[in-house]
């Protein structure tokens, strides 16, 4: 049997995860299997519900909701009873979870598939949530911990408030991609595997700083492509994972550049709202490998 | 139904009025009718007398406010942890020094256990000296059958070869918490739930297999008698019907020597549910298991650093705070079972946790004030005074973690919270000073389920190398007692009915071997317990 994917959706109280995970549950056309953290978290669309019982909900689109009040060993064996009655696992993460510990079960056990953790927030109350001395860092966790990253209320928030959110969550995680809308640049982020090692590597965790070290390059206006391409196939096997957007010289779009297992690729895409163009973030076990590559592309194309 | 008289070297009754007493008169029904001396013994009819325990001392029966019912599961693992233990059926296991003591202890379990997974648990890497134990080593107890090591914090495991490779995990295994030797190799090492999981669940020993079944239940009862404990707490609970059933069951069978007092998890219903269901469980009571009050987890552990603390935050080490709820959340919830009437009991250990639970209780109750309430901060470990007072301000309760200043009272001074804090750790003295309700706990399996351990911890507050952790705020072996018995009860709001030696009150009593007043406080932790008295009728511990 296939191995189930699993969806992580994280963000504080109010960011909008179930407005988010309701407008998922009505778009798809798979059968998924919802755990929310605990019974207090379930909000799903009234108008979804077929049958209530105890301890799960099922949806009249097929889908199934259950709680996750027993603790998340239990909740997972529980999951992992479905079997292949559902084509999909998304977790409703609580307001205070940290992805990495949800994301780690979905890494480690064989019988599922972890794909995007989502961090959603909410443009109007994120800078506010990262300052509270309370929340501060697990709500910064959440987005460190994350592939991509959800801007709710994008209908209603501010330009300013936007923007200033966008620079936040790029500023805390480069890697993440960013979305305002479930389009279908967002459907296939959602599909993406996990990122758990490269993400780590942002996190200040213990253990995984030890063996990872992340290094940002900043590059000189307007590189050129194919030599930019060239330097970095040269340090494809020592660093581990690279991501970053560039404006090349003479391409009129910006080139999202990322290097994940080997695999070098340059495509052009819209630049998230914040983000920094000319700049790399780049991932290795060895310190000194990213410092020749920054060596390298100082040189050549600053 | 003729009433039945003890005799006994000395009745430590709790009761300022007649603090003590030798004999005591108790109903068929398993209430007190008279406490004195032999002439005060006077019945309206025939008196049955009870002289076994003429040469032993009585006390109320001890209340324990903060344990769990894995208590009572956990020991079907084999136990491996640094300290002694006794074990619910009377079996002592000493505490492991050595890789090899251990490895040698879980191959006479394969023994015995003949086939299927060999499990351990409450391993502790900082007591063993020498290389950390790995895959290799339990490869050594067994080759064909998965060998299993849970850490005493439960944050880890270490697994044999076996069973990582039921796990799927082999060298190439590239998944965080998946230790890796130097050379490449798996270390048998896991770390955090995550990784721990397929291991677990393959090998059979989900957390899950370790909740209240009918076996478990006896087991804490067994576990119980032991140590004199005739009421204990059963600290958080989903009480999911069929759970219920059978905890009615077993506590209504007439040999069941203990009183049970789960208390309901809140995170186990939306949050307007909590509230109804808790009065709807309350009104179902019985004298055996009294139902009602909710827990709330706040904070991680100090010992995981996973507590919440305010600045400067931890000693050393990393900070991994978690919340279980979020503060506006428990603010809510507070809120909402306050003003419907319902006791919570509000797990706290770092001191940014109390204090989010003071705000939350402070909100609730200026907005709907109750007359004893009695809800309850439990651990409450780093509240440091200026919390106290606020605590006191409240009228609220704490149930203060006594045993760890013994059991992890060296690590906190030395790791996690540094001097200053670890000798104002469960401040049991200033609670007091301030007219705070007050009692201890053991948090079993966490630690050993032992109330007068526990008061020997509260009163002498020496760690486990002899160190003593503020000699301010230890207490005097009255307060202590009191602690153990009538405190605890008022915490659960079981003090008119248990905690003291009185007429009109359940017949409950711990049957010591030893006088805690001879003995006197340095060495309450040595006083032998034979059994109890449970209703009226004595329960020898082992004897059931």
């Amino acid at each position: 049997m296939a191995p189930l994917p699993v969806n992580i959706l994280c963000g504080y109280l109010g960011a909008g995860k179930t407005t988010l995970l309701n407008r998922l549950l009505e778009q798809r056309q798979e059968r998924i299997l919802v755990m929310v953290n605990d019974f207090g978290d379930i909000a799903i669309d009234v108008s979804l519900i077929s049958l209530r019982s105890a301890d799960t909900i099922q949806l009249s689109n097929g889908c199934i909701c259950c709680t996750m009040g027993g603790g998340l060993f239990e909740a997972f064996e529980r999951a992992l009873r479905f079997g292949n009655k559902v084509d999909r696992l998304m977790i409703e993460a609580s307001g205070v979870a940290e992805p990495r510990r949800l994301a780690s079960f979905a890494l480690a056990e064989p019988d599922l598939d972890c794909r995007a953790v989502v961090a959603v927030t909410d443009p109007q109350t994120l800078p506010e949530r990262l300052a509270d001395p309370r929340i501060g860092k697990v709500v910064e966790s959440q987005i460190r911990g994350a592939d991509a990253v959800f801007l709710s209320r994008a209908d209603i928030a501010s330009r300013a408030s936007m923007r200033r959110v966008a620079r936040l969550t790029a500023g805390l995680n480069p890697l993440a991609s960013q979305h305002r809308a479930l389009d279908g640049v967002f459907m296939q982020a959602l599909a993406a595997p996990h990122d758990g090692r490269s993400l780590l590597a942002l996190a200040p965790e213990r253990d995984h700083q030890r063996l990872f070290a992340s290094r940002t390059i900043a590059l000189g206006p307007a590189p050129e492509r194919g030599r930019l391409a060239e330097i970095i196939e040269r340090h494809r096997h020592a660093v581990h994972r690279l991501k970053g957007y560039v404006r090349c010289a003479g391409i009129e779009r910006p080139l999202l550049v990322q290097l994940a297992g080997g695999a070098l690729s340059l495509d052009p895409a819209a630049l998230p709202e914040g983000m920094q163009v000319n700049r790399l973030v780049a991932i290795s076990p060895d310190a000194k490998a990213l410092a020749r590559l920054e060596a390298d592309l100082g040189l050549a194309v600053a | 139904m003729i009433p039945t008289v003890f005799s006994a070297r000395r009745i430590i009754t709790m009761d300022p009025s007649r603090p003590e007493a030798t004999h005591v008169m108790v109903s068929s029904d398993g209430r007190i009718l008279a406490v004195g001396g032999p002439e005060e013994m006077r019945g309206r009819g025939e008196l049955r007398y009870d002289e076994r325990f003429a040469e032993k001392v009585l006390m109320p029966g001890f209340v324990e406010g903060h344990a769990h019912m894995m208590e009572g599961s956990v020991w079907r693992f084999t136990y491996l942890g640094h300290y002694d233990r006794i074990a619910p059926d009377g079996r002592l296991w000493k505490g492991i020094g050595s890789t090899n003591a251990l490895v040698e202890r879980l191959r006479d379990r394969a023994g015995e256990l003949a086939d299927g997974p060999i499990i351990g648990w409450g391993f502790d890497p900082l007591f063993v000296p020498g290389d950390r134990l790995s895959r290799l080593d339990l490869d050594r107890v067994s080759t064909t059958r998965p060998v299993m090591v849970l850490h005493s914090n439960v944050h880890l495991l270490t697994a044999n070869s076996v069973a990582l490779e039921m796990a799927g995990y082999d060298e190439n295994t590239d998944i965080p918490g998946v230790v890796h030797t130097e050379d490449g190799a798996l270390h048998g090492e896991l770390q955090e739930m995550g990784a721990m999981f397929p291991v677990m669940r393959r090998v059979g020993a989900s957390f899950r297999s370790l909740s209240g079944d009918p076996e478990a239940v006896w087991n804490f009862a067994r576990s119980a008698c032991r140590a004199g404990v005739t009421t204990s707490t059963d600290l958080l609970n989903e009480l999911p019907d069929d759970t219920l059933a059978d905890l009615f069951a077993m506590t209504g069978d007439e040999g069941y020597p203990l009183r049970l007092v789960p208390m309901l998890s809140a995170m186990s219903l939306p949050p307007e549910a909590v509230a109804v269901r808790a009065k709807e469980l309350r009104a179902r009571s019985t004298d055996r298991l009294r139902l009602g009050g909710v827990k709330i987890v706040t904070d991680g552990s100090i010992q995981g650093f996973t507590a919440q603390l305010n600045a400067p935050g931890f000693h050393s080490g990393i900070d991994n705070g978690i919340w279980n709820i979020a503060p506006e959340a428990l603010n809510t919830l507070v809120d909402e079972l306050n003003r419907e009437g319902v006791q919570m009991h509000i797990h706290v250990n770092g001191d940014g946790a109390s204090l989010a639970a003071i705000e939350a209780l402070e909100a609730a109750l200026s907005g709907h004030f109750r007359p004893d309430h009695r809800h309850t901060l439990q651990h409450c470990q780093l509240a440091d005074r200026a919390q106290l007072r606020r605590i006191a301000a409240l009228q609220c309760c704490v149930n203060l973690f006594a045993n760890h200043l013994y059991y992890f009272g060296d690590k906190h001074y030395e790791v996690t919270v540094g001097p200053e804090r670890a000798c104002r750790m469960n401040p049991c003295a200033s609670a007091l000073e301030m007219g705070i309700p007050l009692a201890i706990h053991s948090d079993a399996p966490i630690t050993p389920l032992a109330p007068l351990v526990t008061a020997w911890c509260a009163i002498n507050r020496l760690t486990d190398s002899g160190r003593q952790l503020g000699s301010s705020e230890r207490i005097s072996l009255d307060a202590a007692l009191n602690a153990i018995t009538l405190g605890a009860a008022y915490t659960l709001k079981l003090d008119g009915e248990l905690g003291s030696v009185e007429v009109g009150k359940r017949a409950d009593f711990a049957v010591l071997e030893d006088d805690p007043y001879v003995l006197g406080p340095e060495s309450l932790r040595e006083v032998r317990v034979w059994g109890t008295i449970f209703g009226g009728k004595p329960v020898q511990a082992g004897s059931f």
